[in-house]
């Protein structure tokens, strides 16, 4: 009886087809099949699920390593099943868009992009750390590839520093693990419970996870790989970076920090300060860009700033919100850069100085951009105020300065967000590429819609996500 | 059926908005139809409330939970039916005279302009009947948003730049200081909800003194729709709009909407015993008396006919506010009350700048030596609508006035009084010359009118206003009486 597992078998068997037919017109159908399926397939257990239990669901489980005990198991709970959920929406996006946009070599791209959401889908659904970990770096082969093989002029260059950066890095989690595994007893994540260490070697344990995740988040100063592997990759692959590979860390922090809360109140503060230094940073440097897809990729490492320093709160309302927020994110961020592609389909540039009053050229697109900048920017009612209320409050409930720090990084993100609408929508007089851009046709139009009803839907109903989380937080908070 | 009014009321401006934009320019009369017919909607579900309301029903819509504590929802009630009242009436007069303003300039992009006044009155409405910050904070932010091609809608140099601050002051003061306060407040009580007499229990007053002293100056900046002193240069310089939308917008629908919410939260999410507690009375006497005379003094300086009239709305709305902080019966009917009186007013001598200018296209006071003669109907409005805003007995501005200089006296604040006189004569000093030189003074060419007429589009529903506040001036009973349910 197959079950959990057919969200990753499906897009496996679609590799496999991609790999006999490579006729290029099957090979999208195959996948874009293959992806739909899986998504399907996520969404039907994600609504299935029992959200008063804790533990994982849907466990399924094959013997793996039995010398130490080890099975290979996949399994749904309230952390976890969002971020399947929005992986698997986000591959069926993005392979909508590849099948427009990809010309080269369609089929491996194809293949690749199917592989990296299934490793992904794996490391989400892992219940022990060596499959957690296993994953965590199996992703990076078909990632890198797709940088390198199908990205900008200096897509080698920006392959090989994310390779670097978060292979090298992931040693501290690779440190930690075994740590755990020494310590707690066995590579199950609930043995992180059970360590015994004292206190000052906990941190440490505490900087391992937060070293390695920070660097795949990620979060100033260890995002030099971030502008280079977002700008050099080709479109669906910059969404899926984005969209996705960064919520792996914070899935991460997620997972582990529930366990530290009893050292968590000594470093917690200068922590949540780094991130919020992030985040205001890196929207200074959005402010700065004049391209779209920089400035783009700056308010992404700006925003998972904040989504990570809610995490080290330590109370409810902060680690409800990263949960929440870091999927609102996945879906404005996905919707931006894909209006990005939009605009550089026929200009073929991604120069904000170079565009200016679209709005009336291109009425459609100008809605569609304007409602999710609007969302983007936190307006009430859609889905990012939610999150970025929750986040706050729970900032706020710690620590008032960095509570003001957050609020003035929240308003400085609707400034670059307006500053480039205003220039590329509504500036006059028009510059040259204007009048080379066309306004959106049906099928684009409805893919716009589906992302800002997706945010009206998650504005009034956050529950989508949430609910459950507020056991699994009292059972975090007895530390 | 009843519950579902308010929401209807919302709606139906924004639906019309989307059939003013499917109709477009093809059909022009259709379209402004549709913005007549969606106004006189829109008040008569408005005044379907007032009688239930009146009885004592409790009107409630909830539409959605969002967190624990925070939901969409809408409550009546008579501070909401005010300003939804006032707010309503005056749309289907300003949709006249924009027919008669648009029409007669030839403006372009006419659609638009329709559009985004039909959905800035959605918004509008949904502040009034908002029942939490949450919802509140919603049609606030939605104002700002749809009325920004308003504000630039000459989309020239001056109008981009005009709206360029218009949205960075009203929307960077609602995400830094509105937003900041509002996650604050969720904090400290759990819940956003508005509460006669305020959310805050005497354990949190006592415990968190100072964080609420400075929520406040957050809330009151916040809410920068107010205008208050020193954020409140976006106002003058919204004026480069088309005069209807000056008129309805920077007199009505917007600035009210700023010292609405101020009011609300003084008054449900405060309360007088959370202002008291935390001594910040004295403070919002000070910013709003100091807005008071400084915007009467430098509306003083100011030639320019909208740029006047600006100032002179700067120093207005604080009148509101003082009103409300007093905190007594007396006061907080002054402070209520003066959001018709002053909207009635203050529209009608928007219009005439409007009419003015559709004849004459002149902008300058210093020109309008003996235009009355030629646009009596304008110019005497203009005359009633300044006895109103002086504060002449009779006329609709010395109800809110009069109310308000006994609410001084009421809690023993003599120098309120003052500010209350010195702004009086201010008025007199900015407004009275206008009628003086429309009237007697002799243009500099003997030729300088001929050929002027008035548009009547323009002239009847700027006539109506200002008959409006001798009207209110003699019957302010019905108002009154809602705003006795805010206090009583």
């Amino acid at each position: 009886m197959m079950g959990i597992e057919l969200i990753l078998l499906f897009p496996l068997l679609g590799i496999f087809l991609i790999w006999i037919t490579k006729n290029s017109k099957v090979v999208s159908l195959i996948a874009l099949l293959s992806s739909l399926l899986s998504f399907l397939i996520a969404l039907s257990y994600y609504l299935n699920f029992d959200r008063t239990k804790q533990d994982f669901q849907f466990l399924s489980s094959y013997e793996w390593i039995s010398a130490w005990k080890l099975n290979f198991t996949l399994g749904f709970d309230h952390i976890n099943a969002p971020f399947v959920l929005l992986t698997t929406f986000i591959t069926v996006v993005v392979i909508l868009l590849a099948i427009k946009t990809v010309r080269d070599k369609i089929a491996s791209f194809m293949a690749f992009l199917l592989l990296l959401s299934l490793s992904v889908n794996a490391f989400f659904m892992s219940t022990n750390f060596l499959q957690f970990f296993f994953f965590y770096e199996a992703m990076l082969i078909p990632s890198v590839l797709l940088i390198q093989r199908w990205g900008g002029d200096n897509s080698s260059q920006a392959a090989m520093k994310f390779l670097i950066y978060t292979f090298g890095f992931s040693i501290f989690l690779f440190i930690a693990i075994i740590a755990v595994y020494y310590y707690g007893g066995g590579f199950s994540f609930s043995y992180l419970e059970s360590l015994k260490m004292n206190k000052p070697t906990k941190l440490l344990l505490l900087f391992g996870f937060i070293l390695a995740f920070f660097v795949k988040i990620p979060v100033v100063p260890f995002h030099g790989w971030l502008k280079d592997a977002y700008y050099e990759s080709p479109m669906p692959v910059t969404i899926f970076l984005s969209a996705v590979l960064g919520k792996m860390g914070i899935y991460g922090i997620l997972r582990v920090i529930t366990y530290f809360n009893d050292v968590l109140s000594s470093v917690n503060f200068w922590i949540m300060l780094l991130c919020l230094i992030s985040f205001i940073y890196s929207a200074f440097l959005a402010l700065k860009a004049k391209d779209i897809k920089v400035i783009f990729a700056y308010m992404s490492l700006s925003h998972v700033g904040i989504i990570t320093a809610g995490a080290f709160t330590g109370n409810l309302h902060g680690y409800q919100g990263v949960l929440l927020q870091s999927i609102n994110h996945g879906i404005l961020a996905a919707g931006l850069f894909y209006i990005a592609e939009l605009l550089n389909r026929d200009t073929k540039s991604f120069d904000s100085e170079k565009f200016g009053a679209l709005s009336k050229r291109t009425p459609a697109l100008t809605f569609f951009t304007f409602s999710l900048i609007m969302a983007m920017g936190g307006f009430p009612g859609l889905n990012y105020f939610n999150g970025e209320l929750l986040l706050l409050s729970g900032i706020f409930k710690e620590n008032a300065v960095l509570g003001f720090l957050g609020v003035f990084g929240v308003a400085l993100g609707v400034v670059y967000l307006a500053w480039v609408f205003y220039r590329v929508f509504l500036r006059k007089p028009a510059c040259e590429l204007s009048q080379f851009v066309k306004d959106i046709v049906s099928w684009e139009a409805l893919i716009l819609c589906l992302f800002f009803l997706l945010s009206i839907y998650l504005g009034l109903n956050p529950d989508f996500i949430l609910s459950g989380v507020r056991e699994i937080v009292s059972l975090g908070g007895k530390g | 059926m009843i519950e579902l009014l308010p929401l209807l009321a919302i709606l139906v401006s924004a639906t019309g908005a989307i059939l003013i934009v499917l109709i477009g320019d093809r059909n022009p009369n259709l379209r402004e139809a549709v913005s007549v017919i969606a106004g006189i909607l829109k008040f008569s579900f408005v005044c379907m409330l007032i009688p239930p309301f009146l009885k004592g029903e409790s009107i409630s819509l909830k539409i959605a939970t969002i967190l624990p504590g925070i939901e969409l929802s809408f409550k009546v009630d008579g501070l909401g039916l005010l300003f939804a009242f006032g707010a309503s009436f005056l749309w289907i007069l300003t949709t006249f005279y924009s027919i008669g303003y648009m029409r007669g300039l030839r403006e372009h992009a006419q659609t638009r302009y329709f559009a985004c006044f039909a959905l800035s009155l959605s918004s509008a409405i949904g502040i009034a009947f908002a029942a939490n910050l949450f919802t509140m904070f919603i049609f606030y932010e939605a104002l700002t948003v749809v009325t920004y091609p308003l504000v630039a809608h000459h989309e020239d140099k001056e109008g981009l730049e005009g709206g360029r601050q218009y949205i960075v002051y009203l929307l960077g003061t609602a995400k830094i200081l509105l937003f900041a306060a509002i996650v604050i407040t969720y904090i400290l009580t759990g819940t956003l909800d508005f509460k006669k007499g305020g959310i805050f229990t005497a354990e949190v007053v006592e415990n968190n003194k100072f964080i609420l002293q400075i929520m406040l100056i957050l809330f009151i900046y916040g809410f920068n729709k107010s205008a208050v002193m020193p954020f409140h240069s976006w106002l003058p310089a919204a004026m480069v709009a088309p005069t209807p939308v000056s008129a309805l917008l920077h007199a009505v629908a917007v600035v009210k909407a700023g010292v609405f919410t101020v009011s609300r939260v003084l008054l449900n999410v405060y309360g007088e015993n959370t202002i008291r507690a935390i001594g910040m009375q004295d403070l919002i006497f000070f910013l709003t008396g100091f807005t008071i005379i400084v915007g009467s003094l430098i509306a003083l300086t100011r030639d320019d006919f909208k740029a006047r009239l600006a100032f002179s709305t700067v120093a207005n709305l604080s009148y509101i506010i003082i009103g409300v902080a007093m905190f007594s019966p007396l006061g907080i009917m002054g402070g209520l009350i003066h959001i018709s009186m002053h909207a009635f007013s203050k529209i009608t001598m928007f219009f005439v700048a409007g009419s003015v200018y559709v004849s004459t296209h002149v902008k300058r006071i210093s020109q309008f030596d003996g235009v009355g003669k030629v646009m009596p109907i304008t110019m005497f409005s203009f005359f009633l609508a300044t006895l109103s805003m002086i504060g002449i007995p009779l006329f609709a501005g010395f109800i809110s006035k009069y109310n308000l200089a006994l609410g001084a006296l009421q809690i023993g604040r003599p120098e309120l009084l003052g500010v209350f006189i010195a702004s009086s004569f201010l008025n007199a000093a900015y407004f009275l010359p206008i009628p003086y030189r429309a009237f007697f003074r002799k243009p500099a060419e003997a030729e300088r009118w001929s050929g002027v007429k008035e548009n009547y589009f323009c002239a009847i529903p700027l006539l109506i206003t200002s008959l409006f506040t001798i009207v209110l001036g003699l019957y302010p009973d019905f108002l009154m009486e809602l705003i006795r349910r805010v206090t009583g």
